[in-house]
């Protein structure tokens, strides 16, 4: 992670307030889905032949399914969608048929207070059946290949990685098959600082729960939670990855602790919901 | 009172031959069964406590719409074996009373499966999966790894078992999944969809969600819910494998 010191202020975010279904009735008409709406678990849902549109309640998120007449299109309309389908068509599709190419494309995708110091971008990496013997056991006729968007961006001058999550899954004529946006949408303006840890602190929790061996390295961004879970704050932190051989954990902790942050009030912070954890 | 026990007696009979004179009443449909589950986790690595998978699987078995015949995990008793958590070639274990089993635990490597104390792990060749089970899911790093092993030797714990569902890469620990798969399931989703589902809004990083299916009949088990296995015969379940492992 660039240019990132102990004792760095990064912002904690609200989140907007969940959709009301006057708001989730007109996000469905983009997909041009209109009325018979049925609720579904925490989620509302639209379908026609063409498609299906989940749309969940406690966060901006949805999930699009092409159904059994859809025309092949891809995912229509609204800002971030439309983006990731016009991402999907022309910079996706020609790397196809090199399953190693990872790419990153420029794109205006996040709320401007959260980009406010530098240039989003969206990572591609391709992620479908993996290249080798066995990647023939892998597939099937119908084979979708999925690409991970990863959105990266900068605050105060190191990069970082929002949690949200984007993709889109391709059938092998290269159509739009599934697509999601995981989304939790920060209220502009952030309504708390916390000050960021020294690594030291990551190794000491690693030596205290897995036998000394040291975490690899740490990275911090703004984990988002299930789309179907109401958060109201978008906390920093941390991710870290011990090595537990053969197979690495991954960890992630908040990235603040209250005693280096005198100038946060607790109550405040515990008024802001249960996401926020101390150290 | 002996006249008034046959008086009874004859009572009754005469209601039950009128009743056998009389057209047969339409079958009542009997009400679905509740499916049955089982649960059990490796919170250890190492030795020390250090993955939240009993948080996960608490939540499953307390959201999931069916019998949780069993919770079983490390911190609950530590004395616990294989033989608590699967079944062995020879030894019947409670696993065969359930039908869905989903464990949950450190994995990986070239062990191949998911590890349990003492030194064991849930892997090819140690276990069984079959009897009432139709779905395994195991909730581990890398059950599907594909560099370091063949993944197909899987095929081997498949007794009568439908799929067997994990992921071949990396998965990150997750308080929330269980209860998120469990959602799916009482929704009615497919099992397979379900669980893709709960990777994929519980992941922290990019990861892969992998099933194994007989190939055979592969599509029509990928559609099974919770409530309505595919009434496949046994030996329909043999043959060549398949492995479907999408990015989620």
């Amino acid at each position: 992670m660039a240019a990132l010191k102990p004792g760095d202020m990064w912002p904690i975010y609200a989140l907007r307030a969940p959709w009301t279904a006057d708001q989730m009735e007109r996000h469905a008409a983009r997909f041009g889905l209109h009325g018979g709406a049925r609720a579904v678990g925490d989620r509302l849902v639209w379908s026609s032949p063409e498609a299906t549109v989940e749309i969940y309640r406690a966060s901006l998120s949805f999930r699009w399914t092409a159904g059994p007449a859809a025309s092949g299109k891809p995912v229509p309309t609204d800002d971030a969608i439309a983006a990731l389908a016009s991402v999907a068509r022309d910079d996706i599709t020609p790397l196809l048929p090199n399953p190693e190419t990872a790419v990153e494309e420029p794109y205006e995708i996040l709320p401007p207070a959260i980009r406010s110091d530098g240039a989003p971008r969206i990572g591609l990496e391709r992620m479908g059946p993996p290249a080798g013997s066995a990647a023939a056991l892998f597939t099937r006729p119908s084979t979708t290949v999925g690409h991970s968007l990863g959105v990266r961006y900068a605050v105060r001058g190191a990069s970082a990685t929002w949690g949200g999550r984007l993709r889109v899954d391709l059938d092998p004529q290269r159509r739009v098959q599934r697509a999601y946006l995981f989304w939790q949408e920060p209220i502009p303006e952030p309504v708390a600082e916390v000050r960021t840890l020294s690594l030291e602190v990551f190794a000491e929790a690693s030596s205290d729960g897995l036998d000394g061996r040291p975490s690899r390295h740490a990275t911090l961004g703004y984990l988002i939670g299930p789309p179907g879970s109401r958060k109201r704050v978008l906390v920093p932190v941390y991710r870290y990855v011990i090595d537990v051989r053969p197979a690495p954990l991954f960890r992630y902790a908040t990235a603040f602790r209250l005693r280096d942050a005198p100038h946060i009030n607790p109550d405040v912070l515990g008024s802001l919901g249960g996401d926020v954890r101390l150290l | 009172m002996p006249a008034e026990i046959d008086d009874a007696y004859v009572s009754l009979r005469a209601t039950t031959l009128a009743q056998s004179d009389a057209p047969a009443p339409a079958e009542k449909p009997s009400p679905p069964r509740r499916s049955r589950v089982g649960v059990g986790w490796v919170s250890q690595v190492l030795g020390k406590q250090s993955l939240r998978v009993r948080q996960e699987l608490e939540a499953f078995a307390a959201t999931v719409d069916a019998e949780c015949l069993f919770r079983l995990g490390d911190d609950l008793d530590p004395a616990i074996s294989l033989e608590d958590f699967v079944r062995s070639e020879a030894k019947p274990s409670r696993v065969d009373t359930v039908e869905l089993l989903v464990l949950a635990g450190h994995g990986g490597g070239s062990n191949a499966g998911l590890f349990l104390p003492g030194g064991k792990s849930v892997k090819p060749g140690a276990v069984f999966f079959g009897a009432t089970l139709r779905w395994v899911v195991i909730d581990a790093c890398c059950t599907f790894e594909r560099d370091l092993y063949d993944p197909l030797q899987w095929r081997r714990v498949f007794d009568g078992l439908h799929q067997l569902l994990g992921s071949s890469i990396s998965v990150s620990d997750s308080v929330e999944r269980g209860r998120i798969f469990a959602g799916y399931l009482n929704e009615g989703k497919a099992v397979w969809e379900a669980w893709r589902r709960a990777l994929e809004e519980t992941d922290d990083a990019p990861t892969r969600a992998t099933v194994m299916v007989p190939a055979a009949v592969a599509s029509d088990i990928l559609g099974e819910t919770l409530h309505a296995p595919a009434p496949l015969a046994r030996e329909s379940l043999g043959g060549d494998f398949q492995i479907i492992d999408v990015a989620v």
